[in-house]
């Protein structure tokens, strides 16, 4: 609770350290990127199963939110409410088949759709707009007041705080030991009286609501939405961040999501070699924390922690 | 034996099959409340299998399972978990992401019915039944004598401490019938001892059912009520501890190759 409301007053705080609005507007594309991740590293980190097609969820949100508000004359919060209602359905609907299978027979499963959603915001030209993508998306007002960059930072905050909070409740109780139990052992987990099949789809479900609201978010901030913001490599992004940040670790969905969505601005100064510099982080990183950045802090402490006791032991 | 309605495990005519392997056929296994059974015979007599099939993981090819006057053939082994028959595993599956406490409260899973919404908020059902949960593991936890060790990652146990970590586990989900494959594998003397003791205090303490596939003939016929034999999936002897000692088909199929070894 209390790291909580420490994160939510280093959110607040975040924009006195940037002058310029287009930082700002890259900080509020890294929370909205967190709210994907914090979802998917539920999924992955604590209940062990691999989407590589969570772009898709993400693409589902913004774009049924863009259409069903432009097109369909959706007031905002139904639009918006729709579009994260839809992720969830598509979710649920892909999830019961494809969350019998284990292992790389999942991510593959997870993959195949996010490819299949993909070609369709590129193909249904008369619906998404197709490749040079959907327009004219209205940015978020209440009562006519429009939301400036700055304050659509602050909202894109108050939601990713909420959810990590939403998300360390739910691990935190006897549904979140259950999917770290089906993670370790589904034999086991079962044997306790675990209704697995229920759990994942749960979870799974759960994981796509999230990129769903993350995805409206985008789309009334952006105003604009296109399919390349939504394939495979973003659905491959999102699965490094949450293994960077830090498996099983909210904190460290969040650190994950900021560092590999900031980062890439750092290095434009490099121009040619940027992407080797991007590749060559990574692999640094995956070497030396293999446990992410969370896992690293959490590791260092428990070091200060034992070397101290070990002294006042007096060893 | 046999009077349905006085057991509290009845199972019929079961038989599985794997491949071109008879693994069971034809068992009929009955478990009387507040007992001991111990099911022993030869490697590959069938035993795991016949525990598989009680909690679900096997699916008999035909036959009856009858628990608590209920016919649970059909259930899935989380169903059969909830209505109070729970397991233990010979290879040890405890829950290596979790501390030796979150593994025995994941025990209690079935006695803290609160919902995903009572967990989202935090009501006050949620941290009334989290609080009786923790008791729970901590009180069988402490039964078997880990409870010094409860915030210790559960993979950093001694092997013979994670077999007592997957009896407390199974014992804070409050079972009727509790089934335990080979527990003493991999046990040395003195723990296999304690091991014994623990096994009688469940059911004399906490009036569990207790059900154990075993090797090791002392444990068996210390604390046994009452064994079943099995050989190439068939019962060939029913009894008390003695009268399978002294039973010639046992001591030709079974204890007099065990003694060779």
């Amino acid at each position: 609770m209390l790291a909580v409301l420490g994160f939510a007053l280093f959110l607040l705080g975040l924009p006195w350290l940037v002058t310029n609005d287009y930082y700002i507007n890259l900080l509020t594309l890294s929370l909205n990127h967190a709210i994907i991740v914090v979802g998917l590293n539920l999924l992955m980190g604590y209940a062990g199963q691999v989407s590589l097609g969570h772009a898709a969820f993400y693409g589902l949100g913004a774009y049924t939110t863009a259409i069903l508000t432009t097109r369909y004359f959706f007031p905002l919060p139904l639009g918006m409410a729709s579009g994260v209602l839809t992720a969830g359905v598509v979710a649920c609907l892909i999830g019961i088949p494809t969350l019998k299978l284990k292992g790389h027979y999942l991510a593959m499963a997870t993959l195949g759709f996010g490819v299949i959603v993909y070609i369709f915001f590129n193909e249904t030209i008369g619906l998404t707009g197709g490749p040079s993508g959907f327009t004219g998306v209205s940015r978020l007002h209440i009562q006519g007041h429009k939301f400036t960059d700055r304050s659509y930072y602050y909202l894109v905050s108050l939601v990713l705080t909420g959810v990590v909070l939403l998300s360390l409740n739910i691990i935190h109780s006897r549904i979140g030991r259950a999917l770290r139990a089906l993670h370790s052992s589904e034999t086991a987990a079962q044997i306790a009286g675990i209704d697995i099949a229920k759990y994942k789809i749960f979870v799974f479900v759960l994981s796509a609501l999230f990129a769903g609201l993350a995805g409206v978010l985008y789309a009334h901030n952006i105003a604009f939405v296109a399919p390349s913001s939504f394939g495979f490599n973003f659905s491959v992004e999102l699965v490094t961040m949450v293994v960077l940040g830090g498996m099983a670790n909210v904190w460290g969905a969040v650190i994950g999501a900021l560092f590999l969505t900031i980062l890439p601005e750092f290095l434009r100064i490099f121009e040619n070699i940027e992407i080797l510099l991007y590749g060559a982080i990574l692999i640094v990183f995956v070497i030396f924390l293999p446990e992410g950045i969370a896992g690293a802090i959490v590791k260092f402490f428990t070091f200060l922690k034992t070397k101290r006791s070990d002294g006042a032991g007096g060893k | 034996m046999g009077q349905a309605g006085n057991n509290i495990l009845d199972c019929r005519g079961l038989a599985v099959t794997f491949g071109g392997v008879q693994a069971l056929r034809q068992v009929d296994f009955s478990v009387e409340p507040g007992s001991i059974t111990a099911v022993i015979g030869p490697n590959g007599a069938g035993k795991t299998t016949l525990l598989n099939v009680i909690s679900g993981l096997v699916n008999a090819d035909a036959g009856t399972v009858v628990f608590q006057g209920e016919d649970i053939t059909a259930f899935p082994p989380y169903k059969r978990a909830l209505a109070g028959a729970v397991r233990t595993f010979q290879n040890l599956e405890i829950f290596h992401n979790m501390t030796v406490l979150e593994n025995v409260m994941t025990g209690s899973h079935r006695r803290i019915p609160y919902t995903v919404f009572d967990s989202l908020l935090k009501t006050p059902r949620y941290w009334r039944e989290e609080k009786q949960c923790l008791q729970y593991a901590e009180r069988e936890l402490e039964f078997v004598g880990l409870l010094d060790k409860k915030d210790m990652p559960a993979v950093e146990l001694p092997f013979g401490s994670q077999r007592l970590l997957e009896l407390a586990r199974a014992i804070a989900s409050s079972p009727q019938l509790l089934l335990l494959d080979e527990p003493a594998a991999g046990l040395n003397i003195r723990e296999t001892g304690d091991l014994g003791r623990t096994i009688r205090r469940i059911r004399d303490e906490r009036g569990i059912t207790v059900v154990l596939v075993e090797h090791d003939m002392d444990l068996v016929m210390r604390i046994s009520d009452t064994i079943t034999v099995l050989n190439f999936g068939e019962q060939i002897a029913r009894g008390k501890p003695l009268e399978i000692q002294k039973n010639h088909q046992v001591i030709a199929a079974y204890l007099g190759e065990d003694d060779n070894l």
